[in-house]
């Protein structure tokens, strides 16, 4: 999920008067001591990585003199946090902390709205405080229409009995503005965890801002990539390449994510790594089912359906194919409306250009399997190219389930093997 | 655009290029039979016996040409091999471009 920094979301807090610790970014250890001097006294250094619980692994310190900032920064820049390498650090000044809350705004299944939550224990995981102190929770749901004023909040916090007036006015101004930012910036969560009470005021001591992933074009202002949401990694080059494709142009849609990108895990349970292509999410994950047990590790997801122009199939072919790993590739659609020409006409431009010498014929088994609208000019068409006289090319039409597509591949893939393949 | 060249742009990005010098010698002309796709509307049209045209650029650029690059491939196979369509996939080469470099080869090149 497309997700900003904790430096990046604090900027963003500061916008909207959401206070903030005293803090500078810094990309080596000598700037880590200039800030931790300049802000005199003890500092926290933070680890700028997109993943949780960094606290845990090591990659918040403290350091009570700009010396020590800078060797902390220099062992937390030169260290991988979740496997991720860290290349920012922010330097903060430590806060004297009184007390931590926990609020949220984020988007609720259940509701299909906005939900805001507070939680009387901050610094914990919410879910767990839901679990053992219900009571310590509030929640309002929201309506995106009317939206979500101060007023709502002052009602919604007034269920805590815990709080005073003083702090109930506080926490639903603050509450109100984590609001506006999670419309403004089209978020799924804008989250402050903890929001802490010191002697000096209240101060969002972390950020967490996850934007919609189809929405992250509207913001170019944030610098981010568009790229599909793959849990809690960063994207892979590829995945980025894939997010280009529906930046721009709205007709239909290609979602690619790759479940193993460097087929450590088909390694590991020795499979053998393919390239997977459905039109239609249902089409992708009951093939899966099907290819899996024959020996298959599906490398990457790929779903390009709604009618996508021909030009989207050629990208996420071009994509799809560009996994050094793969070793077949396994294309099949769903009862699909959309036009399958168009779809056909896509892949068969991306096979002759990554196939010029054979005239697109792959060195690798592919099936190509088409079922709906217009599939019998999908076939026909890679066959007036010359693609489907291709050995390693079986072309499926109409009259095929998911398992037969998935034992056509099989045999497939077995003769190409024991004929010395392509390659 | 010169006077052999027929050149736009798509709402996908895509540039279409058309050497009409090439389509002067091309005897089926069957990018303009392929461009008949059900239910979309032809963009090209035979003029003076070269392809045209049946929109400004701005209407193609707003989605008159659906991108189907089937006047392409119609070229390829019956015409003269007079158009091309150029989508660049931002990212994509330099990511092969870095396998390259690091010895590793996509199926397609080995």
């Amino acid at each position: 999920m497309p997700r900003l920094m904790e430096y990046q979301g604090k900027e963003i807090f500061k916008k909207n008067r959401i206070a903030v610790p005293e803090g500078e970014i810094a990309q080596f250890p000598e700037e880590a001591r200039d800030i931790a001097k300049k802000l005199g006294g003890v500092v926290a250094v933070k680890a700028q990585v997109l993943t949780g619980k960094r606290g845990k692994a090591g990659a918040i310190r403290f350091a009570k003199t700009p010396e020590e900032a800078e060797k902390v920064a220099a062992e937390i820049l030169a260290a991988k946090i979740d496997n991720l390498p860290v290349e920012k650090v922010l330097v903060e000044e430590m806060l004297d902390i009184k007390r931590e809350i926990y609020m949220g705004v984020t988007s609720s299944d259940a509701t299909r709205a906005p939900v805001a939550i507070f939680s009387l224990s901050g610094g914990m995981d919410i879910e767990e405080v839901a679990e053992s102190h219900p009571e310590k929770i509030a929640t309002g749901d929201i309506s995106i229409n009317r939206g979500f004023h101060q007023y709502d909040a002052l009602n919604m916090l007034r269920k805590l009995k815990e709080l005073s007036s003083g702090e109930i006015n506080t926490y639903a101004q603050i509450l109100a503005r984590l609001y506006t930012i999670y419309r403004q910036n089209d978020c799924k969560l804008v989250e402050i965890n903890p929001l802490v009470v010191t002697e000096k005021g209240i101060f969002a001591a972390d950020a967490r801002i996850d934007i919609d992933d189809d929405a992250v074009w509207r913001h170019p202002e944030l610098g981010m990539e568009q790229f599909e949401e793959a849990g809690a990694r960063e994207p892979t080059d590829l995945e980025i390449a894939a997010g280009q494709i529906d930046k721009n142009d709205h007709r239909g849609s290609a979602h690619f994510v790759q479940i193993d990108p460097d087929a450590s895990r088909a390694k590991e349970h020795k499979k053998i790594p393919i390239g997977y292509h459905c039109v239609g999410a249902g089409c992708a994950i009951t093939l899966f089912d099907e290819i899996s047990p024959l020996g298959y590790s599906p490398l990457d997801f790929c779903d390009t359906s709604g009618n996508p122009t021909s030009l989207k199939l050629y990208a996420a072919v071009k994509i799809i194919l560009s996994q050094p790993e793969i070793k077949g590739y396994l294309f099949a659609t769903g009862m699909a409306a959309q036009l399958l020409d168009n779809t056909a006409r896509g892949i068969i431009k991306a096979l002759k250009e990554l196939y010029p010498e054979t005239g697109g014929k792959p060195n690798i088994p592919c099936v190509f399997a088409f079922r709906g609208r217009s599939d019998e000019v999908a076939v026909q068409l890679f066959k007036e190219h010359g693609i489907s006289d291709s050995p390693w090319v079986k072309m499926l039409r109409r009259d095929f389930s998911e398992k037969t597509a998935a034992e056509e591949f099989d045999k497939l893939y077995k003769k190409w093997e024991k004929e010395g393949g392509g390659i | 655009m010169t006077e052999n060249i027929l050149e736009f742009e798509t709402m996908g990005g895509a540039l279409i290029r058309f050497d009409l010098e090439k389509c002067d010698k091309c005897k089926t002309k069957a990018c303009i039979e392929a461009d008949h796709l059900p239910f979309l509307g032809p963009v090209l049209e035979l003029k003076e016996g070269r392809p045209s045209l049946m929109w400004s650029p701005e209407e193609i650029k707003k989605g008159k040409c659906t991108d189907c690059v089937a006047c392409e491939l119609a070229c390829q196979l019956y015409g003269n091999e007079g158009i091309t369509i150029s989508y660049p996939i931002p990212k994509l080469d330099e990511y092969v471009a870095g396998l390259a470099k690091r010895g590793i080869k996509t199926v397609y090149r080995r």
